[in-house]
Parts: C-alpha cells; structure tokens; sequence
C-alpha cells in the first residue's frame, strides 16, 4: 500500500513539473529563443532614423489615413515642422477631422516613440522581440530614394513597412498591415524639405491648441502603488503587447495613461476610478465583448469603453482590430453584483501577493 | 426365538425399552451369540463417545470464541520485531486466529464495508482543510472587492486621451472625425 502511494505521489510531481516546464518555455522569456531573426542593416537603419527626425531640421506635409473594422478611412493632412533642440510642431489641415487648424507640439524628448519619428532602443527591442526586421528592396516617396524594411511575422507575412530616406535617412512612409496584408494605418510624406522650416510660417498659424504630453511619469514604484491600491495595471497583454510607458497629467490626476505595444501597434489604456456616465458614450456602437458591454467608435484610432468593478477603461490603439479585440477581452470585466465584488476582491488580493503584475 | 434384536438392540442399550421388552431382549441375549457380540460393540462405542464428550471446551470458551468472528473487533497491537527477528510464520500472526469469512455487521456488500474501513482519516483533514481555505480566501475577497459607498460618475475625456495617445506614440494627435468620411480612399 506505501509503495503504490509513494508511485503515486511520484507520478504526480512528474506531471506537474512537466506542466510547470510546458507553462515556462511557453508564457516566459524563454519563447524568446525562438525569436525571430532580424537583419542587422535594417535594424540600424530604424535606430538611425529615430537620431534623423531629432537631429535633422526638416518641414514638410504628412498625409495620414486610418481603416476601420468596417474599412471607412479617415484622411488627414498635417503640416510638420522640426528644428532640433526646439521640439516639432505639427498643425492639422484635416479634410475629414471635425476640427481643423488645431496645433500640437513635442519636445524633443518626446521623439522616437512611433510613427514617422524611428524608434527608441525600448521599441526597437520590442519590434525585434516580435518580429523580422528586413530590409525589402527600394523605393521612392515624394520623389526620394527610399530603403524599404518590412516587420514580418512568423508565417512571413508583413506586418509593418518602412521606408526610409537614402539621404536624411528619415523615415518618409510608414505602414501598419492587418494579418490580410490590408493597410490599418498609412503616414507618409507628400513633400519634405530637409532645411530649416519657415518658422515664421509656423508661428503665424496661431495655434489654437498646444498639447503636450502628460508630465508625470509612473516609475515601477509608483506602479506597484497603484496595484496594491487595486487599480488594474498589466504589464503584459495578449498579442506579445508590453508595457513601456505610463503616466498621469499630474502625480493627483484622475487618471493613468497605460502604454502597451509588440514594436508596430500601440496601444492606450486608461484607466479611471468610476462609474461610466452612459450619457457620455450615447453615439457610440455598443456591442459586447465576453458577455459583457463596450462602447466602441473605430475612425481615426480604434477606441473601446467600458466599466468594470469600480473602473472605467478607455482604449485608444493604432492597431488591427483583432490586437484591440484581444486587449479588450484580457482587462478586467464584471458588474457591481455579488460575483462582481468577488471578482474585484481576488484581483486585489493577487496584486498584494504579486505588485510586478 | 428365532431372528435377532436388530433396531431394538439399539434401544435397549439406549435404555427406551419398556419393561416387557426389555425382559424378552434379555432371555434373547442369553441364547443368541450374535446379538450379544452386537450388544458388546454398541455399548462399547457409546462409552467411548460419552468419554469423547467430557474433553469438549467449555461453554464460556466457546462464547469467547464466536465473539472473536464478529466483524468490526480491534486488532490485537502488532507484535514488534527485534532486529534481524524473522517474520513470523502465518499461523502465529494475531490476524490470522480472524475468520476469514467474517459477514459485516450490516447488510451491505462485504466489499463495501471493508472499503469504508480503509479510508484513512487523513483524507478528511486535508478536504476539511482545503474547504476551510477556500472560504477563507473567499471572504478574504469579498471583504477586499468593497468599493466605497460612492463612486464618481465618468465621462471619459476620450478626445484628450486620443491626444495623449498620439503625442507617446510618436503619431499625430488627430480628432474625431465627423460622420461623413470618405470610403475607401486611398493616396
């Protein structure tokens, strides 16, 4: 009887081992060692357009188009202008936006996060981590000779294409492509000049609205603060999206930004304490997602809203809807009811034994 | 007198012959050779059995031994061994004076009763155990899910947050668009 049971025991940490090295090799960093491998030229030309659009002064006309789940498109034009050490200012000439003649700027600091600015050491690591970056051939954009480099995924497909500028070596073109190979989202160039821009062109626009960034940024202290308070804060979301930035307005704002990405689709998540006013989301299509109900709106970004156990979520992607789908699906969903308070209860206690996640 | 005693010789050494009977079986007895010889076996293998009966145990004796058949009895404690000691032979070992037929007590399959027997009392700890935790974490849950009485009520400024988006990720910030779009355009 002792022998069977000692088998038996025997038997059972054998499985659950096997199960534990299974959960490793397929969930932990160790899935990096079937990354995917990545040209080494291309990779440093994506890290040398990133030091371009800082060091370069340059002005020119972006056109900007973004396909819905339904494939509508919304266009807009944006006149940029750089000049290193000052920051980029872009005003928006938008045919289709509901607000034309608007005016952002960034400093510096705020460079190599995306789009046509390159890419920080942080997103080019993510970009590598999930995809190969090759160089594919050349091309032109607004009549300059261009080295094209596409993302691809593991069955080959492109998911992301560059095109950089042979002589600035800016990135002119930049393409976000859904698992079909349909554009999601598409920036590029019309006319660039690479010289000093006309400032006093800029400057005489008058913007109306000066944006910037939310100044508090969330180190890894403050988010384990905010865990141990309950708030919902992942480090990780299905799609290979990690977390690489957060913030809040300021250290007694509201709400906190979440920035996620794979190294070509972003994604934000903020988060707020609340309930959602429904009134605020009336023109929105809800539908529901896991039983549960979400207000989404897909024209420029892909945008989600919903509330669940004491938060409300608001989701702003540049992103296949799929990858929103899913980082939909993996927040917290529940209702104020009795398993709803069960729900929220356990998400807390696992932050207070685990704050890293 | 002719023939012999026969079943009557049996009687008469049994002592249930009448007084008549036993008269005539006698003046038989005392002509016949035969019937005498007979006489002399019965009466001899009846002594013996009478001698046989006095060696039979005890009533007490025999009680003590059918209660030791009942199932459900302690077993006598184990009989440690000296080191290098053999096991003992079978016939020595306590469970074995057990009978090996011994019906339970109730009427339920013989198997089942011996089944319920084996549970050991550890299992019962560890399932006590186990629902003892899982209640425990989910009060613990319950008491650590209360939101506040009152929660604000949020209208998500999502055309600022589209910004912020933009303004992190490198894009530009770009509103929302009004309902008519262009389909499909394309550069």
């Amino acid at each position: 009887m002792n022998h069977r049971v000692s088998h038996r025991a025997w038997l059972a940490g054998g499985i659950a081992t096997a199960l534990l090295m299974l959960w490793f090799v397929s969930t932990g960093d160790t899935a990096s060692g079937a990354r995917l491998r990545s040209d080494p030229e291309a990779l440093r030309l994506l890290r040398g357009a990133e030091g371009a659009a800082r060091d370069t002064s340059y002005e020119g006309v972006q056109y900007i188009t973004s396909w819905s789940r339904s494939g509508m498109s919304t266009t807009s034009l944006v006149n940029v202008a750089h000049m290193p050490g000052q920051g980029t200012r872009m005003r928006v000439e938008s045919t289709t936006a509901e607000q034309g003649g608007q005016m952002f700027e960034a400093d510096d600091s705020q460079q190599g996060r995306g789009g046509l600015t390159g890419y920080t050491p942080r997103m080019l690591d993510l970009l590598a981590r999930n995809y190969a970056v090759v160089r594919a051939g050349e091309g032109q954009v607004c009549g300059r000779l261009t080295t094209i480099i596409e993302a691809r995924r593991a069955d080959g497909t492109a998911a992301g294409r560059f095109h950089i500028d042979r002589a600035t070596g800016l990135m002119l073109r930049r393409e976000l492509l859904d698992g079909q190979g349909r554009a999601v989202n598409l920036t590029f160039f019309t006319e660039i000049r690479p010289s000093p821009p006309r400032t006093t062109f800029m400057l005489a626009s008058a913007p109306q609205t000066v944006e910037t960034p939310w100044t508090h940024q969330l180190a890894g202290a403050d988010l384990g603060a905010l865990r141990y308070r309950g708030w919902p804060v992942k480090s990780a979301l299905p799609g290979d999206l990690s977390l690489y930035d957060a913030r809040q307005l300021d250290s007694r704002a509201p709400v906190v930004h979440l920035s996620y990405s794979d190294g070509l689709s972003v994604v934000s998540v903020f988060v707020q304490r609340g309930t959602l006013d429904p009134a605020s989301v009336g023109h929105w299509h809800k539908t529901t997602r896991g039983g549960r109900t979400v207000y989404l709106r897909d024209t420029v970004q892909q945008r989600a809203v919903w509330a669940s156990r004491g938060y409300v979520y608001t989701i702003v992607a540049d992103a296949p809807p799929p990858v929103v789908d899913r980082a939909v699906a993996a927040l917290p969903h529940g209702d104020t009811g009795f398993w709803g308070r069960l729900g929220r209860g356990l998400d807390r206690l696992t932050s207070w034994a685990n704050p890293f996640d | 007198m002719t023939g012999h005693l026969g079943e009557r010789l049996t009687a008469l050494i049994d002592g249930e012959l009448g007084h008549d009977e036993r008269e005539k079986a006698h003046r038989h007895l005392a002509a016949c050779g035969d019937c005498r010889a007979e006489a002399e076996a019965l009466r001899g293998l009846k002594k013996r059995l009478r001698a046989l009966n006095d060696t039979m145990p005890s009533e007490a004796l025999l009680r003590r031994l059918e209660a030791m058949g009942e199932p459900g009895d302690p077993l006598p404690p184990p009989v440690p061994r000296l080191p290098g000691q053999a096991r003992p032979p079978a016939a020595a070992r306590p469970a074995d004076i057990r009978p090996s037929r011994a019906r339970p007590s109730d009427n339920r399959p013989r198997r089942a009763a011996a089944a319920r027997r084996r549970l050991p009392r550890g299992r019962y700890l560890v399932a006590g155990a186990a629902a003892l935790a899982v209640f425990g974490v989910g009060s613990a849950a319950f008491a650590a899910g209360a939101d506040p009485d009152s929660l604000p009520r949020v209208s998500p400024s999502v055309e600022q947050f589209a910004v912020e988006h933009a303004l992190t990720s490198g894009d530009v910030p770009l509103t929302d668009p009004r309902p008519a779009v262009t389909a499909g355009e394309h550069p």
